[in-house]
């Protein structure tokens, strides 16, 4: 019995139908970058290594690095040390601006868990976070206040 | 222009696999890279001027290129070779109990002559079990014939070159002047058929290469020399290419035998032993020659001013392969001709392979396109390629290979760096080959 050969192809590709497969024997450490490092920002007030030194931030923000660079990329993101957000926040939503020497299409995402509101932002690509904002003050992605 | 091919128990491949040309719509990442035509008929937004398939060693990458090779020497050469059905070289996929249980299985869909064409061979047993041509004009596909053994209907109207070639039996109609082992696309063309015509030049402009050292490698030299000799065209964009392999020049020399000839001259006092020793030299002189190119290549050199000539063969293979492949890629460049180049990047410094693709894809404006298989990681990038441009093929569980696209894969993150290669040689997207540990692999070796 043949086929029925006359009906039209669907030409189009398939597209975004794999998952990635488990890499080979390979665990992948997080590391961090300070190449797109930005002390200009928020221009009211910028967020300096010598302002977080003032405030007694930075031996919580080695602390943290440290611990991070334990952890695959997936298990930081998993354990929500790490919140990707992908965009750049909206400009109603933040008070920084992407640089210029920052790449389009970067997935933007903070470090959490420095305490409080303490963030640290920057990007990802691969296992490595470019860690591009201080952000003590939750300024880079508002977020509406609670219980008002 | 080649829009897809779909492959059918044949040799590692099992069920059906479908290879694409067709560009993806969903696919941002063209940029500069300039790597797709613009069709925006038929259904089909653009084309992709060039694919590269990866694979680890027997995965069936070759298997691929073989199939359309196969499918050409089917449909241009089954008249010639009656005597010895090319059919029977058919190999379905052997590891399992019925190997035929599936029909092997080709269809092509291409572009030619404004219009497009889908192809298809069913093949059961040495003898052809159905085959079908269907074309587009406009946006809606219409059959022109469909064959079942003997059997066919076809398109009175758009297909009248089929009517001398078939005969009313019964209530069917059978095909006539064809044998079960022949196609009848094959059979019509030899009567200058105008569809069959546009169909069987298409399968002609569809080269192949795999490797040097066999006919079609023979055919590419030959071409190559002969077009350094006579095309002052190819020989300049040629020159171009090869100033950076620093061969400043390419001579061509005509291969005199005729010096060996003279030295078994018959002697004046020639004995009937030495008359019979001299004939039979000759006549071995004579079948050797035969196969010997009649002219051969020369590479000009300058250094300190100074001219050096050289034979080919001081070149490395490396250099003597991209000379060779230099004339078939011309062709299909400027003659839009569609050129499958399998273990493409062979002997290939990195950056050659490079500077081949990337030129390919700048400079090539037509409608030519070319199809690589290669194992270099380094040409698993974004410098190069789309992500539906780089497919893969992979040996399952069955051990069928498998095709697919790297666009198949979510992204699941912007990738910012420019090459896929850490990833797929940590696995991610398969077809790679399968140690199960590096200890193990040396164990062998410690034996």
């Amino acid at each position: 019995m043949s086929k029925n050969r006359s009906q039209q192809p669907n030409r189009k590709r398939t597209v975004n139908v794999r998952e990635e497969r488990k890499a080979i024997n390979v665990r992948e450490l997080l590391t961090f970058s300070f190449k797109d490092f930005d002390q200009t920002q928020p221009k009211k007030s910028p967020e300096t290594l010598r302002v977080w030194s003032d405030k007694g931030l930075l031996p919580k923000l080695f602390d943290r690095l440290m611990h991070l660079a334990n952890l695959t990329r997936s298990e930081a993101v998993n354990e929500g040390q790490i919140q990707q957000y992908g965009q750049f926040p909206d400009k109603d939503k933040t008070e920084f601006s992407i640089p210029s020497h920052v790449p389009l299409g970067a997935n933007w995402s903070v470090i959490k868990k420095l305490g409080g509101k303490i963030r640290v932002a920057g990007y990802l690509i691969d296992n490595t976070f470019y860690i591009v904002f201080l952000d003590s003050e939750h300024k880079f992605f508002l977020s509406k206040l609670k219980h008002t | 222009m080649l829009v897809d091919f779909s492959i059918q128990n044949f040799r590692s491949i099992n069920k059906r696999q479908e290879f694409s040309m067709v560009a993806s719509t969903a696919t941002k990442e063209d940029g500069a890279l300039n790597n797709t035509y613009l069709v925006n008929s038929f259904g089909v937004k653009e084309l992709l001027k060039s694919a590269a398939i990866f694979g680890a060693n027997g995965a069936g990458k070759s298997n691929c290129v073989k199939a359309l090779q196969i499918l050409k020497i089917i449909v241009l050469s089954s008249i010639e070779t009656v005597d010895n059905n090319i059919l029977d070289s058919v190999r379905p996929f052997f590891l399992k109990e019925e190997p035929y249980n599936l029909p092997t299985e080709f269809e092509i869909s291409f572009l030619t002559d404004g219009n497009l064409y889908r192809y298809g061979l069913s093949l059961e047993e040495g003898v052809i079990e159905e085959e079908w041509l269907y074309w587009t004009k406009a946006s809606r596909e219409t059959v022109l014939f469909q064959r079942t053994k003997q059997n066919i209907t076809y398109n009175n109207r758009s297909f009248k070159e089929a009517k001398m070639f078939v005969k009313k039996v019964g209530d069917s109609l059978v095909v006539q002047k064809t044998k079960p082992n022949v196609p009848f696309i094959t059979v019509l063309h030899q009567f200058d058929g105008e569809r069959s015509t546009s169909v069987c030049d298409w399968f002609r402009s569809l080269k192949i290469i795999s490797g040097l050292d066999n006919v079609a490698g023979a055919n590419a030299r030959n071409f190559t020399t002969n077009l350094f000799k006579t095309d002052i065209e190819f020989k300049a964009w040629g020159l171009d290419i090869l100033r950076s392999m620093q061969i400043d020049d390419i001579r061509i020399v005509e291969q005199d035998h005729k010096h060996l000839k003279d030295k078994i001259k018959k002697k004046d006092n020639e004995t009937s032993e030495d008359k019979e020793l001299r004939e039979t030299i000759s006549k071995i002189l004579a079948r050797r020659m035969k196969d010997k190119p009649s002219q051969s290549i020369e590479v000009i050199k300058y250094v300190d001013g100074e001219e050096y000539i050289l034979p080919l063969s001081l070149e490395s293979e490396g250099n003597q392969k991209m000379i060779f492949m230099l004339g078939p890629l011309y062709d299909a460049i400027k003659n839009n001709k569609i050129l499958i180049v399998d273990e493409f990047e062979r002997n290939f410094h990195t950056l050659l392979s490079k500077h081949i693709l990337s030129t390919y894809n700048q400079k090539n404006f037509g409608q030519s396109q070319l199809i690589i298989t290669c194992h270099d990681t380094n040409l698993l990038t974004k410098e190069l390629f789309r992500r539906d441009q780089i497919w893969f093929v992979e040996k399952n569980v069955t051990n069928e290979s498998e095709l697919y696209s790297l666009v198949e894969y979510k992204e699941h993150y912007t990738r910012q760096d420019q090459s896929y290669s850490k990833d797929y040689l940590q696995g991610k997207y398969g077809a790679v080959p399968l140690f199960s540990s590096i200890e193990e692999f040396g164990d062998v070796f410690d034996e």
